[in-house]
């Protein structure tokens, strides 16, 4: 296997593998927000914005591996 | 399948001694132009009653001062640090929507596209947090020193205990207030790296779809394009928010504890 294929593997893994606790972890906060949200509607926009910045949060590792995998490819 | 040439370093322009111009920064510029007359018509027709320009900044200003309110405790202190925390919402929202403006995108000087969106170059994002996290960090130090740095090396609870029994108890204290030290460079790094990171993945994906096929360069990139619009709005908000937490969580630190 030569170095230029073993880059775009690694990208590829790194993307995907990276993906997989973000989208768990957004799932489950958007299942309970919504919940939140049912239960009590009169405070649906604090519990909106709130979901937001937990998302932003949960999101970062996936951002992270986004980034390693383009400098991998681009870099 | 011939991918696109995408590189992380923007295309330099031109060099003004040692320091060379490139298109993110020219664009970054071009921002900053953009909100100085924006601030003048604002602060110019300022009224009792307010038109729809005045009316805008109003909520956008009184939201943040609220959320800061929340986050500091007290209004007197929430005024101190919001001014800067809009300045970098309404940075952030506008480099991010930079290129809708139309025609924008397709001046070029040479084959080196003139504008670029600024916050898809690691540069302005760092810069960014760099000034908000340091900069308070150093006015919190220059108010209290001793009480900021024990936050951080907490050995002063060694002398504190009451009893032996409660040594582990104090070192796992000790243990995590150094850790706290790599915290900090952490929300650095996870606040710039996040903003960037969505940018450039909305220019990158839209790069890739449009370069596909021939087909795909009419139709199929919009819903992409609509996709990183929300994200550039999203992600303004999620920057300046987590910067108004992360400034005030220091500013917390030297204040008295409640226990």
């Amino acid at each position: 296997m030569d170095a230029e294929s073993a880059k775009y593997i690694a990208a590829g893994l790194c993307m995907g593998l990276g993906a997989v606790g973000p989208g768990i972890g957004e799932g489950i906060l958007a299942a309970r927000a919504m919940e939140g949200m049912a239960r009590n509607p009169q405070i649906m926009d604090k519990i909106f914005t709130n979901m937001i910045v937990g998302m932003a949060i949960t999101e970062s590792t996936g951002i992270y591996s986004l980034v390693i995998s383009l400098i991998i490819l681009f870099g | 399948m011939n991918l696109p040439q995408i590189h992380l370093d923007p295309d330099i322009l031109f060099t003004v001694g040692p320091v060379p111009v490139s298109n993110a920064m020219l664009s970054a510029f071009f921002v900053s132009f953009l909100l100085i007359v924006l601030g003048i018509l604002v602060k110019t027709r300022i009224a009792l009653i307010p038109g729809r320009l005045q009316m805008l900044i109003e909520i956008i200003v009184t939201f943040y001062l609220e959320k800061m309110e929340m986050a500091l405790g007290s209004e007197k202190e929430a005024r101190r640090l919001t001014p800067f925390i809009v300045t970098v919402a309404l940075i952030v929202v506008i480099s991010n929507q930079l290129t809708l403006i139309p025609l924008l995108g397709s001046i070029t000087a040479g084959d080196v596209n003139l504008f670029k969106t600024p916050t898809a170059h690691y540069s302005l994002t760092i810069a960014l947090t760099v000034l908000g996290l340091v900069s308070v960090h150093a006015i919190v130090f220059l108010k209290a020193p001793l009480r900021h740095l024990g936050n951080f090396f907490k050995f002063h609870l060694l002398f504190k205990m009451k009893s032996i029994k409660e040594l582990p108890m104090v070192l796992i204290e000790i243990f995590l207030g150094l850790m706290d030290i790599i915290g900090e460079i952490a929300k650095l790094v996870s606040l710039s790296t996040r903003l960037f990171g969505n940018m450039f993945a909305g220019e990158v994906v839209v790069l890739i779809i449009s370069s596909l096929l021939f087909a795909t360069q009419f139709l199929f990139p919009i819903p992409f394009i609509v996709l990183s619009i929300l994200s550039g709005f999203v992600q303004a908000f999620v920057f300046s928010i987590l910067l108004g937490i992360f400034m005030s969580g220091t500013w917390n630190g030297i204040k008295e504890k409640a226990y």
